[in-house]
């Protein structure tokens, strides 16, 4: 029989003097911070060890008594609906029209990068995200281009046309907008419609944001004004960042993109009722806001009289009111100081 | 390495009176990498010994911090290093009759002896940190490896250096709580002795010092192995008291002159000779001789050098000391300190250099005991690599590195 040897005790060293078991107790936040991160760092592996198990568990489960149900694709059906989510005009009608997909077709069958181009080659698409929502939905959700403003141009085919043109400058076709909305949008001038590469559009046009941000303050501070918009020309827009403006009463307003459009449209208004106030009103040939400061100069169609002096409640008036004489040549305008 | 090596990281503290040093390395396979460094000041801490555990704890764990964000890894396991002047050591022997067939020294001889030579009581409320056994001495006469000789009486050596058992478990719970374990503790200056001096050295015998700012530590290897290991309470930070008690300056600028003009033996020959203390003549600003600040340093390292050679006692002998005295340590800057230790211990002596290849910047004495800390965890790994038994995966790793160098 075989006995272990008994050896002599030796004398305890460090690690006999420690008790093995007991927890780290940081004091200080490092520590802390330590200590918890390794915590969690074991709990993350403790949880993900038995969502494999889980996991294990449950494919185990399906070879043994589904096997089939491994192999098997997901279910898909013949299309039974088209969803159309959008922001603008376009409705489901149209959607359907352009992507030519009909009810019953496989949804599977379906090829989502065409049919997406499809619909952006409208051009009132910005963004369009076609997607299968299973068994047996087409979703298509829609981001138009708004129109700012209208003109008129020939096509591709050399039809003259109704052309819109949206914020970023596309000029599109565009389709489903309301009588009312097209009346209402001022007319494209001063710029000359180039094709663009491919030769099915036109080229982008410049300024388009500018006159986004101008036609939208004054519809949001002077709705009377927005209305009265007629044509915005982008002809001085390159040379001397200007926008003009041609409205019923006024012939050509000047809007320097530099300065605040919402201080510019406080001003028009200011002296369009300041000139509507006079006796016998005198049609206005050119209001320039684009020179700043206190003056605006504004220059009337002749003959002209001389502009009323205005009282205590009416603050603007001609600044040099004995220079202007009853018949100035048309050429000579007046200065409003605000 | 190969996808399937796994490295361990492991880190080299070293909680000094003035600066808390970890060094992280990496073993990877059969090589060792020094991978980062962290320092901190340290805090809490008085001639090596743990006064205030918060403060020191601070430091420690911040100082570990900077080394694992150096090292871009999460140390795996410490190696601390002890000193203060609560470590002492005592010598045991032990003598067994050869019990093998044939009068042949068997492993149950050699486990006896030696169990026997570690198991001498201890004070009260102390613990032992190393077991420094000498060589193994059949029918007296110097044995290497006495396993299978014949002989009648085998008798064995053990320097055990011990210490406070609270003062220790201080250390280890700053590492603890730290959230790592503490796989080793090893005397300061052993683990400087490690790098800075070659096997043959240790052979011919070498004493190695290591003069810190609270604490000197000592090893003195003879026969290739480790025979006395200890601790002395006085460090460079006396030599700034003495500075600073005689010049009659602030303890800051008696370190600031320390580190100036400090040496640890007399080179001024002209007492008129004198350095300024700011050097601004500013208000406060005093002259004081050159001469006066070396004969104050020069003393205080000598008498350090001195306690420590008396503690050594009998055991040390000049003649047998052929590989002389290596210096280190943050002290060991001091200018001639080399020529002062060769003087006491009559031997010539060297400042440490580590013989392996690391950066500059760690080749400062400074750091030797953080260096020699982490390459004997980092070999002790590699040791217990080797000789752990190979498992199924162990074998599987084996097959893939092997295909993966075709």
């Amino acid at each position: 029989m075989n006995h272990a040897p008994i050896l002599p005790q030796t004398a305890p060293t460090w690690r006999d003097t420690l008790a093995p078991a007991a927890a780290p107790r940081p004091r200080n936040r490092t520590g802390r911070r330590r200590l918890v991160v390794t915590a969690l760092r074991h709990w993350v592996g403790v949880g993900l060890a038995v969502a494999c198990l889980i996991f294990g568990y449950i494919a185990w489960r399906a070879w043994n008594y589904n096997p089939a149900a491994l192999a098997a694709p997901a279910p898909s059906a013949p299309l039974r609906e088209i969803v159309v989510r959008g922001d603008g005009a376009l409705g489901r009608a149209w959607v359907e029209r352009t992507l030519g997909v009909r009810p019953g077709v496989e949804l599977m069958s379906l090829d989502l990068e065409a049919l997406r181009d499809r619909l952006l080659q409208s051009g009132q698409v910005k963004v369009a995200v076609v997607a299968r929502r299973f068994p047996d939905v087409l979703s298509v959700t829609l981001e138009e281009r708004s129109p700012v403003l209208r003109v008129r141009a020939q096509g591709a085919d050399g039809v003259d046309r109704h052309l819109f043109v949206a914020r970023d400058g596309f000029v599109f076709v565009g389709e489903g907008y309301e009588d009312s909305l097209v009346q209402g949008l001022p007319w494209l001038a001063g710029v000359t419609l180039a094709r663009d590469l491919s030769g099915r559009g036109f080229a982008l046009v410049p300024g388009m944001d500018s006159v986004s941000d101008l036609l939208g303050t004054v519809r949001a501070s002077a709705p009377s004004l927005a209305k009265d918009f007629q044509i915005v020309s982008l002809g001085r827009y390159a040379r001397d960042g200007v926008i003009l403006v041609r409205t019923s009463e006024v012939s050509e307003i000047v809007f320097g993109t530099r300065d605040d459009f919402y201080r510019q449209i406080a001003r028009l208004d200011y002296i369009l009722d300041e000139i509507r106030a006079r006796p016998a009103a005198t049609p206005v040939r050119s209001i320039n806001l684009a020179i700043g400061g206190r003056q605006v100069p504004v220059a009337f169609e002749a003959p002209v009289k001389e502009p009323a002096r205005s009282g205590a409640a009416a603050p603007a008036r001609p600044a040099r009111p004995a220079a202007a004489p009853a018949t100035a040549a048309p050429a000579t305008p007046t200065f409003f100081r605000i | 390495m190969s996808a399937f090596s796994k490295s361990r990281i492991v880190g080299a503290v070293e909680i000094g009176t003035s600066k808390v040093t970890v060094l992280v390395g990496e073993v990877a396979g059969p090589k060792l990498n020094l991978i980062g460094l962290g320092e901190f000041a340290s805090r809490g801490v008085v001639k090596g010994v743990v006064v205030d555990s918060p403060a020191a704890g601070e430091a420690t764990h911040r100082a570990l911090v900077a080394a694992e964000k150096s090292a871009g890894v999460a140390i795996e396991q410490v190696y601390l290093a002890q000193s203060g002047a609560h470590i002492d050591g005592f010598y045991h022997e032990a003598t067994v009759n050869v019990g093998g067939l044939e009068g042949r020294v068997g492993q149950l001889d050699i486990d006896n002896v030696y169990a026997l030579a570690k198991s001498k009581a201890l004070p009260p409320g102390r613990c032992v940190v190393h077991f420094l056994r000498r060589p193994f001495y059949l029918d007296g006469s110097l044995v290497a490896s006495p396993e299978d000789i014949r002989g009648d009486r085998l008798a064995v050596g053990v320097w055990h250096v011990h210490g406070d058992k609270n003062r220790i478990t201080d250390g280890v719970h700053i590492i603890r709580n730290f959230n790592l374990p503490v796989t080793e503790l090893v005397l300061s200056s052993l683990a400087g002795g490690n790098i800075l001096t070659t096997p043959e050295e240790r052979q011919h015998g070498v004493l190695v010092v290591d003069i810190g700012a609270g604490t000197t530590d000592y090893a003195y290897y003879l026969h290739g192995r480790p025979y006395v290991a200890g601790v002395v309470a006085v460090g460079g930070n006396h030599l700034t008291n003495d500075l600073s008690l005689g010049l009659r300056i602030t303890e800051g600028q008696a370190d600031k002159i320390k580190t100036l003009y400090g040496r640890a033996t007399v080179s001024a020959k002209d007492r008129a000779d004198a350095v300024w203390l700011n050097g601004d003549m500013g208000i406060g600003d005093r002259r004081f001789p050159r001469m006066t600040i070396e004969q104050i340093t020069t003393a205080r390292v000598r008498e350090l050098l001195e306690v420590v050679r008396k503690k050594l006692g009998n055991i040390y002998a000049p003649g047998d000391t052929l590989a002389g005295v290596v210096i280190t340590g943050g002290t060991s800057a001091l200018p001639g300190i080399d020529e002062a230790a060769a003087r006491v211990f009559e031997v010539p002596a060297r400042i440490g250099s580590p013989r392996v290849d690391v950066a500059d910047k760690l080749r400062h004495p400074a750091y030797s005991t953080a260096l020699g800390l982490l390459y004997q965890g980092l070999s002790q790994q590699i040791e217990t690599a080797a000789t752990k038994p190979v498992g199924f995966m162990g074998k599987f790793r084996k097959a893939v590195d092997s295909l993966a160098r075709l």
